[in-house]
């Protein structure tokens, strides 16, 4: 599906100062996404397939590029790379009840810690809350500490609960980025 | 120690608290050898070395070691089976003021890799067949390793077991040749050409002893910082359980694995400490050979696991054999069923009390009084000076109410300081000066303790800890494998088992068999899966995470049937 500049937002600069654009992922982002992969170390791997995949088939490619309109949602963060658009990250989320999506974020590792994660959290909770969604439901490895921390610094409220190893966590999509009038949520891609 | 609820179901002898006396590990030897010189240290093979020369042979190592470079707080390596020379080694490591890095035999390259890397091992000291087998292969890639220093199994056998030894040992691989140009050492040289004279060391209790490895909460493999004060109170705590046992003439049967924390703690440094003999076993898989030396030697004293236990109850034969020498053991490392307990206890005459602890506890924090009131099913009561409590697992802050669920976390002179060059997991893993388990328990109103699960996501076979993610790495890295998941299934012998759930690339084809074989060699052999099951595709949530514990819960449904 291809952006549309008319609804995107501007881009913002992530802590190095590099532009980064949010966008809807598309049919056609296979290659990106399977490069993005690339550039994840094992451990980021495993915290987002909560399985040490050594490579993305087509089948799962295909799964992550071609989403169900209403029910899956996912945006990317674009870095234009001497005029290659290249992914940093992609966050989505799958409706699963009126309610409740199941969300996860990936960031390749040349990005952590530069607010990628946060851009992308945060232009999920706006689509989730125009659908009315209340919560975010993500089955995480309970030694991931840095994804712990992230949701917190982001407003996390809601429960974790442990089963078998994993960690069930259920985030109040209100909760995240307490919107006043100085702190707006910015425009979000729609899809 | 604040007064606790279980205070009150010690039995008469235990103290609530145990007396820290201060003293380092090789202080402890010291003090046995001066009181009990004579007395037998090890029995191996028929061949027995006294305190006196344990203390001796030890001497000399921590002399050659500084002879070769090593300084307080350098990582020596010990990779050997339950050995004379490993008790030597061991406390000749600590000796000259170096942190042992107990490794275990059954490591493959990567893992030897992984650890010694990781610790900065400069010294390694291991049985010439791992090296031959294993080590001699990486170690090219051991960047911090500076000498090698091989032992033989023969090396302490007794004649004419020595000579004898050879000409058996070449047809089971347990005796090797080792090329000179592999420029290693030989320890029985070092002993003989290096006096008894070790570096005089300001001895401080809260010096590093160990960097013992364990996969902690995530499985990486990383060091618990063990002090000295760590794993001598543990040892006094222990012994302080045993009220009955005899300083200077308890004979202890060593089958716990000394690489292994609850071997090193509860078999070797216990009986060092109060002058026990100990009874070395360095297969204790050989059930025959492990029952004929409890005929032979008449052990008192028997930490095992459930497994052991549960083999020799089912011995051929066991029932005319006189093994009524034992009186008290310890079991650990994974829950013990009843019909065992009640078994061995009938067999033996002794008593078995059924304990809990981890590598980050040095081990022991909990055990059924011995002789006072035990729980089916409980890892009973902390031990003198021990703390523990049940805290939600949300957030790990608020106690529950007794008999709620919740994270078991303790706190006591045995927990480590930390995890070495790991202060994320460190941090997560010790707040407030409590120590979080990782696992999920319940507390009854007399204060005894119950395991009722794990957050970690652990298989537990034959009382070691088996990560998942380990064994799923080395399928993902065969060609013909697209996905793979490892579970841990009910197994009668080994409590849990490993099964591997493989999805082949298309147009790949694979037998279990094939699958198994390729894992052997890739992982230490009690890691590698017994069986294996094909599937079209592994179960996923929405956005495709793989979800093991829909396998395990598969499994666990049919094995209830």
């Amino acid at each position: 599906m291809a952006s549309d500049p008319a609804h995107d937002p501007e881009p913002q600069a992530a802590r190095n100062g590099v532009r980064v654009r949010l966008r809807p992922v598309g049919e056609d982002d296979g290659p990106r996404v399977v490069e993005l992969f690339e550039s994840l170390s094992p451990d980021s791997v495993f915290n987002r397939f909560l399985s040490p995949l050594a490579r993305l088939d087509e089948e799962r490619v295909r799964a992550l590029t071609h989403l169900q309109p209403g029910i899956d949602y996912a945006l990317a963060a674009c870095i234009d790379d001497g005029g290659l658009e290249r992914f940093a990250g992609v966050g989505r989320f799958r409706r699963v009840t009126a309610e409740v999506a199941e969300i996860a974020l990936v960031v390749g590792d040349p990005w952590h810690r530069l607010g990628v994660g946060r851009m992308l959290l945060k232009g999920l909770t706006g689509i989730a809350r125009d659908l009315g969604l209340r919560w975010f439901d993500s089955t995480i490895e309970p030694a991931n500490v840095r994804l712990l921390r992230f949701a917190e610094a982001c407003g996390f409220k809601g429960t974790l609960k442990y089963q078998n190893g994993l960690l069930n966590m259920r985030t109040d999509v209100e909760s995240l980025f307490p919107a006043n009038p100085r702190d707006p949520i910015e425009d979000h891609p729609r899809p | 120690m604040e007064s606790r609820s279980w205070h009150r179901f010690y039995t008469e002898g235990i103290p609530l608290d145990v007396i820290d006396e201060g003293l380092t590990l090789p202080e402890l030897l010291d003090r046995t050898a001066a009181r009990w010189p004579d007395r037998t240290a090890t029995l191996f093979e028929g061949g027995r070395l006294t305190y006196r020369e344990l203390k001796d042979g030890a001497d000399r190592l921590a002399t050659a070691l500084v002879d070769l470079g090593i300084r307080p707080g350098d990582r020596v390596a010990i990779q050997l089976p339950n050995l004379p020379q490993t008790v030597i080694a061991y406390y000749g490591v600590l000796r000259a003021g170096a942190v042992a890095v107990m490794t275990n035999p059954m490591y493959v390259a990567r893992e030897i890799e992984h650890q010694f890397n990781d610790a900065g091992v400069k010294v390694a000291i291991v049985l010439d067949a791992f090296w031959v087998k294993t080590v001699r292969g990486v170690r090219p890639e051991l960047k911090t390793l500076q000498h090698v220093i091989l032992t033989r199994l023969v090396d302490w056998l007794p004649f004419p077991k020595n000579y004898l030894f050879p000409i058996v040992g070449k047809k089971t691989g347990l005796v090797v040749d080792v090329d000179p140009a592999d420029r290693t050492l030989w320890l029985k040289d070092l002993l003989a050409r290096h006096p008894a004279n070790p570096p005089t060391i300001d001895w401080d209790p809260e010096m590093l002893a160990n960097l013992q490895y364990t996969g902690g909460t995530t499985g990486v493999s990383k060091g618990a910082m063990l002090t000295h004060r760590n794993l001598a109170v543990n040892v006094a705590q222990t012994a302080a359980w045993f009220t009955g046992m005899v300083p200077g003439g308890e004979v202890g049967l060593a089958a716990l694995p000394f690489f292994h924390v609850f071997g090193l703690t509860v078999c070797m440094n216990l009986s060092v400490a109060y002058g026990a003999s100990q009874v070395l076993v360095p297969n204790p898989r050989d059930i025959p050979k492990l029952v004929s030396l409890i005929a032979k030697y008449r052990p008192t004293l028997f930490p095992a696991v459930p497994a052991m236990f549960n083999a020799i109850n089912q011995f051929p034969g066991i029932e005319k054999l006189d093994i009524s020498s034992i009186k008290g053991c310890f079991s650990g490392s994974a829950p013990l069923p009843v019909e065992v307990l009640e078994r061995f206890e009938r067999l033996t005459g002794g008593k078995i009390t059924e304990g809990f602890g981890m590598t980050e506890s040095s081990p022991v924090t909990h055990a059924n009084p011995l002789y006072g009131v035990r729980k089916t099913g409980s890892i009973g009561v902390p031990l003198p000076s021990t703390d523990a409590k049940v805290v939600d697992l949300e957030e790990g802050t608020r106690e529950v109410p007794v008999g709620e669920d919740g994270e078991l976390l303790l706190r006591g002179p045995q927990v480590m300081k930390g995890y070495w060059q790991s202060d994320d997991e460190t941090a997560i893993t010790i707040r407030d000066g409590w120590l979080y388990t990782g696992d999920i328990a319940k507390v009854d109103e007399d204060g005894y303790f119950y395991i009722v699960g794990r957050k970690k996501d652990m298989i537990i076979a034959g009382g070691y800890n088996i990560y998942p993610r380990e064994i799923d790495e080395i399928l993902y890295e065969n060609p013909k494998i697209l996905e793979a998941a490892a579970v841990g299934v009910p197994d009668p012998r080994r409590g849990e088992t490993v099964k591997a759930f493989v999805v082949l690339r298309p147009g790949e084809t694979a037998t279990a068999d094939e699958i198994i074989e390729y894992c052997k060699g890739r992982l230490a052999p009690y890691t590698v899966p017994r069986s294996v099951e094909f599937r079209t595709d592994l179960p996923k949530s929405t956005i495709g995470k793989v979800l093991r514990r829909v396998l395990r819960d598969e499994e666990l449904a049919k094995a209830k049937g």
